[in-house]
């Protein structure tokens, strides 16, 4: 069996959970929970405290695996678990709450300290109003250097076609060599 | 797009350093908030306004007349030479450069101006309960621009340098076990002597590590490599953490898994495409 492995991570309520349902065929395994912390209470009623998984069997003995990790620090360690193993791995930005971009930078810093492996940075809720554009979000998430910065696309976590473009995107960038 | 978000979530020298770097033109309009510890607080604004980067004048009023204020305060700018003068705004140049045309500001005038303008902005980083929106289709306020600029960015570590509360960047500034690696061989910029000894230290060693060296305390060691880092001079890099301190060094980067041959990343897209 042939797997490529691909992790979506970001903070707590970016859309990884969703991204992940809508490319799975199977129902995602989720490990779901209602919160109870308050801060993220107000985001969203549940949220993932171990990780998602998806797949997608596009040929015999090939398959894509998506885990989705959970958003909060403190389940840091199964960031290090999930990307020890990942091939490539999404990065989701909900472009309209700039509270959730140094927990972003964050889990960029911990990602990139851990693996070099290609990356793209999908940003979601960008039709709010209030939204960041992807320049200013690519320098509040340290990503100053216009020629080393991974690709920043808008991404529809709910859009069938919006998620299968980013995937694409993502593959794609597996098939140019890494530059370091 | 938008440019808003609170002190609280978004910090004013981030935000500079995201006004340094993205090169932006426009009015920070800057709302403080009542604070609950303190008696009598009121909400306040304040409007910094930018081009491509640079500060170019700051006021707490929007009416144009803040300059002015400024200049008949010091008693620079009496009604006869008042009566001298353009419109600014139908000249297209700044009031204070105007001024100085006219012969009624020196050079150094100006950059007393100048420079009271800036220690209004840099108050602004004591500030924790606040908004702020940047509004990059304001027009230059040639009523209140003295003509002289300074980079965002510089304006920034000027105001952290001076800070006194840094209660206000605790979520952001480096913790002790973090290490710390020099960007670049020579700085592009001035820095003050501590953050020059910290940058010259930074070579993948903590943050406590290098206090400790240095015989200072951690926390200002923190916050020199805050200024470092937001000036892009040192980044965070991760330890060995079972290594005593002292002897702290950056970890090697593990290797890419294993490859997945090409004929399946082909396939893969070939398969996302029709499906999508």
């Amino acid at each position: 069996m042939e797997i490529l492995r691909v992790v979506v991570t970001g903070s707590v309520g970016a859309g990884k959970t969703t991204f992940i349902r809508t490319i799975s065929e199977i129902e995602v395994v989720d490990t779901d929970k209602r919160v109870t912390e308050e801060e993220t209470a107000d985001i969203k009623s549940q949220t993932t405290v171990a990780f998602d998984f998806g797949r997608l069997n596009f040929e015999s003995g090939r398959s894509l695996h998506i885990y989705g990790t959970p958003g909060q620090e403190r389940f840091e360690f199964i960031w290090d678990m999930l990307i020890q193993k990942a091939h490539a791995y999404i990065i989701l930005v909900n472009a309209h709450r700039p509270e959730d971009f140094r927990s972003t930078r964050r889990i960029l810093k911990f990602m990139s300290q851990k693996v070099q492996i290609p990356l793209l940075i999908g940003l979601t809720h960008t039709d709010y109003p209030d939204a960041w554009s992807p320049s200013d979000i690519a320098i509040a998430l340290g990503l100053t250097d216009e020629s080393t910065r991974p690709p920043i696309i808008a991404v529809n976590a709910t859009d069938r076609s919006s998620v299968f473009a980013a995937m694409i995107t993502l593959i794609e960038l597996m098939q140019t060599p890494m530059l370091h | 797009m938008s440019l808003s978000s609170s002190f609280r979530d978004f910090s004013l020298a981030e935000l500079f350093q995201l006004v340094d770097q993205g090169r932006k033109s426009g009015c920070l309009t800057v709302c403080t908030l009542p604070s609950a510890e303190v008696a009598d607080s009121k909400t306040h604004y304040y409007y910094i306004w930018f081009r491509e980067g640079r500060i170019v004048a700051a006021a707490h009023r929007l009416d144009g007349k803040g300059l002015v204020s400024k200049l008949t305060e010091r008693g620079w700018l009496n009604q006869h030479s008042q009566g001298k003068l353009s419109p600014p705004a139908s000249t297209g140049k700044p009031l204070g450069l105007n001024l100085k045309t006219e012969g009624v500001l020196t050079s150094e005038q100006l950059n007393l101006l100048f420079a009271s303008q800036l220690y209004q902005v840099r108050d602004l980083f004591e500030i924790y309960k606040g908004i702020f929106k940047l509004d990059s289709k304001a027009a230059l306020p040639w009523n209140e621009m003295t003509g002289l600029t300074l980079g965002a960015l510089e304006v920034a570590l000027m105001a952290l340098r001076a800070l006194k509360n840094w209660q206000v960047l605790a979520d952001v500034i480096p913790e002790p076990d973090c290490g710390v690696q020099s960007l670049t061989n020579i700085p592009q910029m001035r820095l003050h002597a501590f953050e020059q000894q910290v940058w010259e230290r930074a070579s993948g060693i903590s943050l406590e590590a290098i206090a400790l060296q240095m015989n200072e305390p951690t926390i200002k060691v923190q916050q020199a490599a805050f200024r470092l880092r937001l000036a892009g001079l040192v980044e965070e890099v991760p330890l060995l953490t079972s290594m005593p301190v002292g002897s702290q060094t950056a970890t090697v980067l593990k290797p890419v898994q294993s490859q997945i041959g090409m004929s399946f990343l082909q396939n893969l897209v070939g398969f996302l495409r029709s499906k999508a």
